[in-house]
């Protein structure tokens, strides 16, 4: 499975602007239609609990009871809320809050995930859960592409996403569950997965 | 001010040339916005010229090819004002104005009006805006530079089929459904099977389902006068009537123009997760008895015209209003794509504005749009809005404007029924209905509203030709239903190309 070639350096790029350390870049296309929408929270959401396999509503909850895609971060990340607030259509640019609302989704749903392979059955992190070795990193790093993007992941991205466990190691007092968490996040929250 | 008897003699030969003769920005604005049924010389000579324009495919030429909105005029139109018969007094004559304009858009084809480097010539012949810095043409051959299976310069069938699940089913399609597409022996035929399966998934064609909120802004909801289920404080209509109604007419195999004209209503519920939308036809007395006073359907099924006779259209439009202008505005805007606020869709009615309700319409500011205006209002005249003229709230009553004179005027009460859309008389609100939905407009504007929803912008100068042939086979083969135009929508390589 490819790689959206519009996306294509899109899990790299976010991980050189988290760890500072490159990617060898494929030679440049360039799109006749070039035509890239958000997916709206409601869909993101949906795709997000789908690859770590946990109900919608399981992603995540602010303080506890509010649900951040269809309540708390509704308007946020591009949903629409007509009848009180008067908004018809998803806002036509992002707002300042939206990349938190997503990151904060993404950083409960993955460590829901986490927590949730930790009591078993795994779903994703389970070679890392039983050893936590760089091929196994590597295994769960294909694994979270596979399911969070549908696709096989490259060689670059498995390096990219394998490599921050360099960066977290020296500064985590758990290792293996903060580059678990970490690189789920950043596929979770990847051009790819936000946009199509 | 002037009284005189309602001619409601359309004059769409005129139409907007008559602003030639009001003002020289205002002219060229309306000639080269003006949409719709009649030939206005500006589009059409535009056109002429560039008949090869990517603008041009679908027969017109939009308002923003001179002005940023009206009456303001762009840097291509101020170019092109300036050429156009320099030195000539202000207002041009018609038949000046129509002899001069292929002289005067020859003479500014060698210009850069907005400084991108491209000149007007190239950009209009290569779709590109001559008045938009940031727009320029794209460039001849698409780049597609490695072998990695994606089809960047064309129509993509694995970009198409994720973004069909996106887009209609909600969700992507998970790494064993991508292989096994990719894997299938008639790829086309798996794409519009999987259309298919979704339009008929909650999330598509559901209570709240993307269909649902396609109607957002044509029903305007408002919790806090809604009536019936989540009753806000002061429950006055139910628009779950006109969401159910409208999904309704949009899905399966219906005729869209039911929007129109339909007389019957819908309702949704949920049964086992799944939303059920049923037809119903109560007499007002039947629907009061069953539903209660603030939710029932009050005009009597002779007198329905789709949603623009539903309760909530009436109530939350219309209101108090004698002459309810602001609700043939809302059906033009809505179900036409045409916002007389920007001069879109006029078609003066000579006589017009009569200005029977006293509101000053006659005034040169006003008189501009209101001449296409009131005669559009005047078949929205005897329906009730909130608490009704001398009948039931929501219902149609053909004496109503009489219990408007102590507020309006005596002459209200000679406001006319019939009334003048697109040039073309009609005796009255179900008359009015049958036009609208049968116009080149109402397809435009069906189709506009899916090619927004799922490409997030209006069909781009070289996408016309796309567009154009959606719009006709939408009013043609596809007798006027929804889906079947959706297929080919997805066939499109504006939906296609990645």
């Amino acid at each position: 499975m490819r790689p959206d070639p519009r996306f294509r350096v899109a899990i790299g790029g976010v991980l050189v602007a988290l760890l500072a350390i490159g990617c060898n870049r494929e030679p440049e296309s360039v799109s006749s239609k070039a035509r890239v929408v958000a997916k709206s929270g409601a869909v993101w959401g949906r795709d997000l609990a789908n690859g770590l396999g946990l109900q919608e509503w399981e992603l995540c909850a602010e303080l506890g009871g509010y649900d951040c895609i269809g309540e708390a971060h509704l308007v946020a990340l591009g949903g629409v809320e007509p009848a009180v607030l008067g908004i018809d259509e998803p806002l036509p640019n992002a707002t300042v809050s939206a990349p938190i609302a997503v990151d904060r989704v993404a950083s409960s749903a993955c460590a829901e995930r986490w927590d949730r392979d930790q009591a078993g059955p795994a779903v994703i992190f389970g070679a890392v859960l039983e050893k936590d070795s760089a091929a196994n990193r590597e295994a769960v790093a294909s694994r979270l592409v596979e399911r969070l993007l549908a696709r096989t992941a490259t060689r670059d991205e498995l390096r990219a996403l394998t490599d921050l466990h360099d960066a977290v190691a020296p500064v985590s007092s758990s290792p293996a569950r903060d580059w678990g968490v970490g690189a789920c996040v950043v596929v979770a929250t990847s051009t790819e997965a936000l946009f199509y | 001010m002037s009284r005189s008897p309602p001619p409601l003699t359309p004059r769409p030969h005129r139409s907007l040339l008559g602003f030639v003769g009001a003002g020289g920005v205002a002219s060229l604005l309306l000639l080269v916005a003006r949409p719709g049924v009649a030939q206005p010389p500006g589009p059409a000579t535009f056109c002429e010229a560039y008949p090869d324009a990517p603008a041009c495919a679908a027969g017109e030429v939009s308002c923003t090819t001179c002005h940023v909105s009206a009456p303001s005029l762009n840097p291509y139109g101020t170019d092109l004002q300036a050429a156009l018969l320099p030195g000539a007094a202000r207002p041009l004559a018609e038949a000046d104005f129509t002899a001069a304009l292929p002289d005067a858009l020859a003479a500014v084809e060698e210009l850069d009006s907005d400084g991108d480097g491209v000149d007007n010539l190239t950009e209009i012949l290569a779709g590109s805006s001559p008045s938009d810095g940031g727009s320029v043409p794209a460039p001849p051959d698409c780049t597609d530079e490695d072998e990695d299976g994606w089809e960047l310069c064309g129509y993509d069938l694995d970009y198409a089929y994720k973004k069909v699940m996106l887009d209609f089913c909600g969700r992507s399609p998970v790494f064993a459904e991508r292989e096994a597409f990719q894997a299938a022996k008639d790829r086309e035929a798996l794409l519009h099977e999987t259309l298919d399966q979704c339009l008929d998934s909650e999330f598509w064609r559901g209570m709240y389902g993307r269909v649902w909120n396609l109607a957002n802004s044509k029903i305007g909801p408002l919790q806090a006068v809604k009536s019936g289920k989540d009753v806000g404080p002061i429950p006055l209509a139910d628009y779950d009537d006109d969401y159910a109604y409208f999904v309704w007419t949009q899905t399966e195999d219906r005729d869209v123009r039911l929007v129109l004209t339909g007389d019957t209503f819908v309702s949704a519920s949920h049964v086992d997760g799944v939303t059920v939308y049923e037809e119903w036809n109560r007499t007002p007395n039947q629907d009061y008895e069953l539903r209660g006073y603030d939710r029932y359907q009050a005009v009597q099924r002779s007198r329905r015209a789709g949603l623009l006779t539903h309760r909530w259209f009436l109530m939350v439009n219309t209101m108090f209003t004698a002459i309810p202008r602001t609700t043939a505005a809302q059906a033009y805007r809505a179900f036409l794509g045409l916002e007389i606020s920007k001069l879109e869709g006029l078609y003066p009615v000579e006589g017009e504005p009569v200005d029977y309700d006293s509101r000053g319409v006659q005034t040169d500011a006003c008189a501009q749009c209101h001449s296409t205006l009131d005669p559009l209002a005047y078949p929205f005249s005897r329906y009730e809005g909130i608490g009704g003229g001398n009948g039931e709230s929501y219902s149609y009553n053909s004496r109503r404007l009489d219990s408007f004179t102590d507020t309006d005027g005596a002459f209200v009460a000679e406001t006319p029924e019939a009334g003048v859309l697109f040039g073309q008389p009609v005796a009255d609100l179900i008359e009015w209905a049958e036009v609208a939905a049968n116009s080149d407009a109402f397809l435009r504007a069906t189709v506009s509203d899916y090619w927004e929803m799922l490409l997030g912008e209006p069909p781009r100068a070289t996408e016309q030709a796309e567009f154009a042939e959606l719009v006709d086979r939408l009013g043609g083969e596809h007798a006027y239903r929804v889906e079947p135009m959706l297929h080919d929508l997805i066939d499109t390589e504006a939906y296609g190309a990645p």
